[in-house]
């Protein structure tokens, strides 16, 4: 089976300038993300995973160009994304949506969730007002809300409640890609099951590709057919879930599978557990980003940085590791 | 078909749509205190307004000064004295000679007066003034601007009468006009000087944000009161810009709402700045952009609405800071320069006035106090009202 | 540590220079200079005579130099003479700064012991009718202009029942040693004290309030009820305490207030404190006191303020200064 590119990232950066004192002088550049190659094919769920402050937001806030790349080239449907003047980015952005992490705080608290899921199809200007007004409520109960409900403040729902909205309005202009960004993070264990069924349902439905992140390895081995695995600002291993939660190849996401808590299984030991700190990506090692806390440390590990490259020939499943098998 | 009817069922049953400038009214009704403030405000409001009607109706002016009626008691008359009734109806012959004459003949005539013609008018002028009206009531023809002339020689004063004889209540009216007036307007400009600055601050960041912050942080720390009396005690006539307006009768005016402008803004203006940098990075702008808004649709439709809010708050209080230092500075006679009546500066001698009439330090006083109480509960009340999460249905 | 404190004292330096430039500057625009008032009480005098007193007086300099001028006389420690007083400055303005000093600390002292309890208080019972009765109570006062209080205060209790005296630093030609000459001053600060206390008293109970409320809701306070602590341990060791915290910002940030507002308060009461002294010699154009008290009274609230900020430091040990 041949997969179609919907979004492909090659050697993608963003940095962002540390400023000082008075006169703002730049005195460091944190490397959130770093050189990132990434492909995401038509009607997948990618999965990106890493703990917090590895730069896995700030990588979906930059392939929608809400942070612009500090290099890089980024690919969507064909078309060179970066090079999209603003006006032809606006609309662009209807084929790639977004849904953040906190429900309280990505709607606008001073409008209603009519205005909220109307705003998209105005700023576009899709159908007469009859439409669009008919389309929101069909919207709503699309993501299970009341129709009724079209007159009410964000404030009056509950979090798992505000997410439907935040759903209802990336669906809104029918995109191909959507990036959730720590979609279920905030939310209670019982409502995550839901949105997350809910998301499922609505790309079996409709077709929609997911760029799914999140810090937590249970949630996306439920939910992703493919994994990313972030460490400091780069992919340090990438593949099918199976591939990826039965066979590891990189230390990190070995070391990261390891901490998953298992119940009544009486596993207790942790062989190669993480020790340490996250390094400051302000100022990050040198060579292998991971080589600090790794187990199987090298001494080329200090002085070279591996490149994501395939674990057998021909496959997908990729690490940036110098090690030949753990 | 079922799925139809239910759809039907759930449009019916949807609320009422409901502004949201209405629902923070509803809110805001909910705050008695502030509610009464509203009130308070409007009417001194509509009271500054219609001054000169007031002044019209009541026959009271509020520069006119009465040397044999000062220190009066409220609910009081007043009588000129006799010297300046002479001078007044002497004036009055000099300007109307053959509606004198023709005034005088006829009293001396019908026998009313047992004076010369020339006495006549004199004498009806200084007798009571019941006695007078008598005396009128058997006259054809009164000239209207002799009745006028004879009315003002009595005056009913609700509020008393100052130190020069100026009646308390139509300067008081006068003096709403002043207060509240610098107030709101100093407070206004203060407010977009703020605007400005704050959002400049808050944009650009960068340095242009540490230039104006120190700026904003320096000022705040200063003690306001010394700072502005050395600056009230400018002679305008030295300052080029300024020496225009001397001699306008506003230059006192804009003077106060020029040094209260120059001390008020910084709180606006940190304000502003603060939530323009909170809400840059609100999710829900990062929202508006993926939908592909408009730069000037996120400032209009998602900033602004929620920075007007606190900002109205701090309007309110505002002005009632800008009422007490116009007053403040008046009364230590460096604010609104008399005859203009300002609250503030009709305190100026309280210090002595008191133990003649304390009405004309406590009627000032309370009038500073209601305005001030009354707009700090308006900002209360707009405070809990522009909070979205107490929108209640 | 040090290195904050050094910056912020250079800082604080420049505000002063730069503030004490402004203020010559704006004296120089003010009615009557010295030639001015010459001309004003001798009315032969001529031209020439005019232009010769100028540069005399060295008026016929621009601003700038006259500023630097002054600087360096200050700065070899004579502070000039009063031209109203007839005396150097710095005799005059010693004991002032030391009636200012008493008046303004006593208000603070006084507003602090008469707010916290009241606002603890109102905190541990919110909503009851003592707290809306006080809640009322604060608006007024944060509202009520601290000179307007000081009349009503001089209506009542000086004009009608003649029980303190309406103004004044203390009863002149009495002995003025030991206790007597306490009793005295206290005499004559009760008025100007309670009057200048009144605003910083509403602010302080609602900011008591608030923060107590804030506090008593924290999981910390409830661990502390779940231990089985007595209700005063909870309240005053770990509520209270942490609830301080703010309210000792509020008091630090209010002493540039209580000071400039001591201003108006010494005026109406012809307290001869440096407030009145700074107010009397611009009114009387007497420029050498005018600019020394107005420097001096600056750089003390600049100086208050930066005390404050460092105490703060040592109250709450989440601060750190780079």
């Amino acid at each position: 089976m041949i997969k179609e590119t919907l979004l492909s990232a090659h050697q993608v950066s963003k940095h962002f300038p540390v400023k000082k004192g008075f006169f703002q002088r730049t005195v460091g550049q944190v490397k959130a993300v770093e050189k990132v190659d990434l492909e995401i094919f038509k009607g997948e769920t990618l999965g990106l995973v890493g703990e917090s402050g590895c730069g896995k937001s700030t990588l979906g806030r930059t392939l929608i160009r809400l942070y612009e790349p500090t290099e890089g080239e980024i690919t969507f449907k064909g078309e060179d994304f970066l090079k999209l003047s603003s006006n032809n980015l606006r609309k662009s952005r209807r084929n790639i949506q977004m849904i953040f992490q906190d429900p309280f705080a990505s709607l606008d608290p001073r409008m209603t969730v009519g205005q909220i899921l109307q705003q998209p199809l105005d700023v576009h200007d899709i159908g007469t007002l009859e439409q669009r007004k008919k389309e929101v409520q069909e919207l709503l109960t699309t993501v299970g809300l009341k129709a009724s409900h079209i007159n009410r403040y964000p404030h009056e729902f509950s979090g798992g409640q505000r997410q439907r909205i935040s759903i209802a309005r990336a669906l809104a202009l029918k995109p191909d890609l959507i990036i959730c960004d720590e979609p279920v993070s905030a939310l209670d264990v019982s409502i995550q099951a839901q949105i997350l069924n809910l998301l499922k349902d609505l790309q079996e439905q409709r077709g929609l590709t997911y760029l799914f992140i999140s810090h937590d390895l249970s949630v996306i081995e439920y939910f992703c057919d493919r994994v990313a695995v972030m460490y400091l600002g780069k992919i340090v291993e990438i593949g099918t879930r199976d591939e990826l939660f039965q066979n590891p190849k990189h230390p990190y996401t070995q070391a990261l599978l390891q901490a998953i808590p298992t119940v009544g299984e009486g596993k207790k030991t942790m062989k190669k557990s993480l020790s340490g700190e996250v390094p400051s990506p302000l100022n990050p090692p040198t060579g292998c980003a991971f080589h600090p806390r790794c187990a199987y440390k090298m001494d080329r590990c200090v002085t070279e940085t591996p490149k994501l490259s395939a674990v057998s020939a021909g496959s997908l499943h990729q690490k940036s590791c110098f090690l030949k098998e753990t | 078909m079922n799925q139809q009817t239910q759809d039907q069922q759930n449009i019916q049953s949807m609320e009422q749509a409901q502004p949201l400038w209405k629902m923070i009214l509803t809110q805001f009704s909910e705050h008695k205190m502030a509610v009464a403030g509203v009130v308070i405000i409007l009417f001194f409001i509509l009271m500054a307004l219609f001054a000169d009607l007031i002044s019209y109706a009541s026959g009271l002016h509020p520069h006119r000064q009465n040397v044999s009626g000062r220190y009066l008691l409220p609910f009081t008359y007043s009588e000129v004295g006799s010297s300046e009734k002479e001078t007044a109806v002497e004036n009055w012959i000099n300007q109307n000679t053959e509606v004198a004459a023709q005034l005088q003949a006829e009293i001396v005539g019908k026998n009313l007066l047992s004076v010369s013609e020339e006495d006549a008018l004199y004498e009806l002028a200084l007798m009571p003034k019941e006695e007078g009206q008598e005396i009128l009531k058997q006259i054809e023809t009164v000239p209207s601007s002799f009745n006028q002339m004879l009315s003002d020689f009595k005056k009913f004063h609700p509020f008393g009468t100052d130190e020069v004889g100026r009646d308390v209540f139509i300067r008081l009216i006068y003096g709403a006009r002043v207060s509240i007036g610098v107030g709101i307007l100093s407070t206004v400009v203060a407010a977009l000087i703020g605007l400005l600055i704050g959002s400049l601050a808050g944009f650009y960041g960068g340095w242009i944000d540490s230039l104006l912050m120190r700026l904003t942080d320096a000022l705040l720390s200063l003690p306001l009161i010394p700072v502005m009396i050395v600056i009230a005690a400018v002679d305008l006539q030295k300052v080029p810009v300024l020496a225009d307006f001397v001699g306008s009768g506003y230059e006192s005016i804009i003077k106060m709402v020029l040094i209260i402008c120059l001390f008020s803004w910084m709180t606006v203006a940190r304000l502003v700045r603060g939530s323009i940098l909170s809400l840059k990075e609100r999710e829900f702008i990062l929202a508006a952009r993926t939908l592909g808004c408009q730069d000037h649709t996120i400032i209009f439709r998602h900033l602004f609405p929620n920075v007007v809010g606190p900002m109205l708050v701090s309007l309110t209080l505002g002005v009632g800071s800008s009422i007490i230092f116009e007053a403040a500075l008046s009364f230590l006679g460096l604010g609104i320069m008399p005859p203009m009546a300002s609250w503030g500066n009709m305190l100026t001698n309280a210090q002595e006035v008191i133990y003649k009439n304390v009405w004309l330090t406590i009627l000032p006083g309370l009038m500073i106090l209601l305005t001030v109480v009354s707009f700090n509960f308006m900002g209360d009340g707009l405070q809990s009202a522009v909070d979205p999460k107490s929108i209640k249905r | 540590m040090a290195t904050y404190i050094l910056r912020r004292l250079i800082q604080t330096l420049g505000v002063v220079i730069l503030l004490s430039y402004v203020c010559f500057y704006l004296m120089t625009l003010m009615p009557g200079d010295p030639v001015e008032l010459m001309i004003s009480s001798n009315p032969k005098i001529t031209s020439e005579d005019v232009a010769r007193l100028r540069s005399l007086y060295g008026l016929d300099q621009p601003a700038y130099k006259r500023y630097l001028n002054w600087v360096s006389q200050i700065s070899s420690g004579d502070l000039g003479h009063s031209r109203t007083y007839r005396v150097p400055v710095s005799e005059l303005l010693g004991p002032r700064l030391w009636n200012t000093f008493y008046l303004s600390m006593l208000a603070l002292t006084f507003s602090i012991l008469v707010a916290l309890p009241i606002g603890v208080y109102t905190a541990l019972n919110p909503g009851s009718r003592m707290d809306s009765i006080v809640s009322m109570l604060t608006f007024f006062g944060i509202s009520m202009p601290s000179f307007l209080l000081a009349l009503i205060l001089i209506i009542i209790f000086a004009v009608q029942l003649n029980w303190l005296p309406a103004g004044g630093t203390e009863t002149i030609g009495a002995d003025n040693t030991g206790l007597a000459g306490i009793l005295d001053r206290a005499k004559y600060l009760i008025l100007p004290v309670l009057s200048l206390s009144l605003q910083s008293i509403g602010s302080f109970v609602r900011y008591a309030r608030g923060s107590m409320l804030d506090v008593l809701r924290q999981d910390y306070v409830r661990t502390a009820k779940a231990k089985g602590l007595s209700y005063h341990v909870v309240i005053w060791k770990h509520a209270f305490r942490n609830a301080l915290i703010p309210i000792i910002t509020i008091i630090a940030l209010s002493l540039s207030s209580v000071f400039s507002g001591a201003l108006l308060t010494e005026t109406v009461f012809a307290y001869q404190g440096v407030g009145k002294l700074v107010y009397d010699s611009i009114m009387g154009n007497d420029f050498n006191v005018a600019m020394v008290s107005f420097i001096i009274s600056v750089s003390m609230v600049l100086l208050m303020n930066l005390i404050a900020d460092i105490l703060y430091g040592f109250v709450d040990p989440r601060i750190s200064y780079q």
